[in-house]
């Protein structure tokens, strides 16, 4: 017993342990919110707010002397984020379809090309991009962004709804052959519908994918487009970096990420593996 | 309905996601092959030059002390992940109060926006308020300059990543350990085996497919790297902290060396296609 005792009180400051390095840096930028840029500006540094202070939430959300408002930018996201993953999402439905329900010869050869996409680091084709979409006047657009995240999301999607796709037993579906159905009709009206809880899982991670991207939107965006990154790191690029705005803007910015990943965190072994591991 | 129509049909379901990915992916890395071939600036250009891209490279001195930045990027992150990662997963793989609650949180970084990652570390680095230095302070270790001095920046980077991916490799490990049979694991007490007779014979060899999928990941991901980059060090002080990715946007967009920026590109490029290459003939031959 003294053993199981001894042991198990190693096991809980472990534990506790990990989580104060998972989470002080949450700790960290809530506090840091909520104090006067000259209290973050102090040593020994302040670990727990005098009064509520919530001057930096108004500038976050409304701009200040020397910011813009966070939120145009956040809107943007979501527009780029949700239109891109409609689009993901019909083109990588007919694709997984086609990669999931047929056996033709060269099945597995196009699966790995789209998937190779994922290989590519974005610095090695963003240049490109820059000259494409300028000479397309999509530079500092929201369509631009849209058609861009596409090379992120398309190839993430396919895989993980073939992997979806294939979970539904094929004798449902051939039942449906049976009763007169094409293939196609047969998947609209069964796979289709079964694999939904799958589909939304990789809406919602395509959103986030998009949410979270940050070199194509630095570089393909100036004014009227910028998304959520790149406007938050104007923030260091200032000089004396304005700490509490900061922090209050990266605490709303992160907001709909956290309560996406809330969604989908059962499925996470296997969106972050693109469907190779199921967990 | 013929048969040779009904084998057409895969190819017309495919085709909307080939055509994407030949425009957006094909053509224009096409279209960089080309770029590296031509001298090109913000303001003039393209000029054809041949290889003369090619040959700047091996007279760069900051191409290759990015791309050794580079390769102790990759190489520390994933062994540090790697080791931190197993080891939480081993640590946590019993059952205990309030799990439910803890694993979640535990997954929350690897899915935060990395630029905010990025500032948050801004904050808690800070050589002279940030609290990180004052915890340290009790252990008598004063006033690193974590971001600002060419010792610690590229460190600092290092332990930002992990901070950030230790919980992918976590996360996937614990799948892959909750997919080893029980039997086995109680044919191996039966047969007297010890904790890490087991964890070499059995556990091990289960988590190879899981082990090699991180691999592969981790290391495409990590040749990628430049959100925390740009926000947290800017590449510096001096290139101690810019790997080649980083190398490759500040050479394109910020000296608008755009012709030879393709040239750095491509290379890494070809850098991260050998060891993925490599990951995933070993994944598929099993």
């Amino acid at each position: 017993m003294a053993e199981a005792l001894h042991k198990r009180v190693l096991f809980t400051i472990g534990l506790v342990t990990i989580l104060i390095f998972l989470l002080f840096p949450f700790y960290w930028l809530i506090i840091t919110s909520f104090k006067p840029d000259a209290l973050s500006l102090t040593y020994p540094p302040k670990f727990l707010p005098s009064d509520l202070y919530l001057e930096n939430y108004n500038i976050a959300l409304f701009g200040g002397k020397f910011h813009l408002p966070v939120i145009p930018n956040i809107v943007n996201s979501f527009i780029v984020g949700f239109s891109n993953m409609a689009l993901v999402l019909v083109i990588s439905i007919f694709a997984a379809f086609a990669l999931s329900k047929y056996n033709f010869r060269a099945r597995n050869n196009f699966a790995f090309f789209i998937l190779s996409q994922r290989i590519l680091p974005p610095i090695s084709i963003i240049i490109p991009y820059y000259v494409i979409m300028s000479s397309l006047g999509l530079l500092d657009t929201l369509l631009g962004l849209i058609l861009t995240y596409l090379l992120i999301n398309l190839p993430f999607s396919v895989w993980m709804l073939i992997t979806y796709f294939n979970d539904i037993p094929k004798e449902i579906e051939e039942a449906a052959w049976v009763d007169g159905c094409s293939k196609f009709s047969a998947f609209l009206r069964i796979t289709l519908p079964l694999s939904i809880p799958g589909i939304i899982v990789v809406a919602i991670f395509s959103v986030i994918n998009s949410y979270n991207e940050f070199l194509f939107a630095l570089i393909l965006t100036g004014s009227r487009a910028v998304t959520l990154p790149p406007a938050l790191s104007t923030f260091i690029t200032i000089k004396g970096i304005l700490w509490g705005q900061m922090a209050a803007s990266t605490i709303l910015g992160i907001l709909p990420v956290i309560v996406f990943a809330m969604l989908v965190q059962k499925h996470l072994v296997r969106v972050m593996t693109l469907g190779a591991l199921k967990g | 309905m013929g048969k040779r129509r009904e084998s057409l049909h895969p190819y017309i379901f495919l085709s909307p996601a080939l055509a994407v990915i030949f425009l957006l992916a094909i053509y224009p890395f096409a279209f960089m092959i080309y770029i590296t071939f031509n001298s090109l600036t913000a303001t003039t250009g393209p000029d054809f030059i041949g290889l003369a891209n090619y040959f700047r490279i091996p007279t760069d001195k900051l191409f290759w002390d990015t791309l050794r930045v580079t390769l102790i990027f990759v190489g520390s992150t994933l062994a540090i992940e790697l080791a931190l990662g197993i080891g939480l997963a081993l640590l946590l793989e019993r059952r205990f109060k309030g799990k439910r609650i803890i694993l979640p949180i535990i997954y929350i970084p690897m899915i935060i926006t990395p630029v905010a990652i990025g500032l948050t570390y801004r904050m808690l680095l800070d050589a002279v308020f940030g609290p990180v230095n004052y915890f340290l302070s009790f252990f008598g270790v004063r006033d690193i300059e974590w971001v600002a001095s060419t010792r610690y920046s590229l460190l600092s980077i290092i332990l930002i990543d992990v901070w950030q991916w230790t919980p992918f490799v976590f996360l996937i490990v614990s799948a892959g350990l909750q997919s080893i049979p029980a039997e086995n694991i109680e044919a191996s007490l039966l047969d007297g085996a010890s904790y890490w007779q087991r964890l070499r014979y059995i556990t091990f060899d289960f988590l190879k497919p899981y082990l090699l999928v991180i691999l592969l990941i981790r290391t495409i991901d990590a040749f990628k790297f430049i959100d925390i980059i740009y926000t947290v060090t800017g590449g510096g002080p001096g290139t101690s902290s810019t790997t080649l990715s980083f190398y490759g946007y500040i050479v394109a967009f910020v000296r608008w060396d755009v012709g030879y920026a393709a040239t750095v590109s491509l290379i890494l490029f070809f850098i991260v296609l050998i060891p993925s290459i490599l990951f995933i003939r070993i994944l598929s031959r099993r």
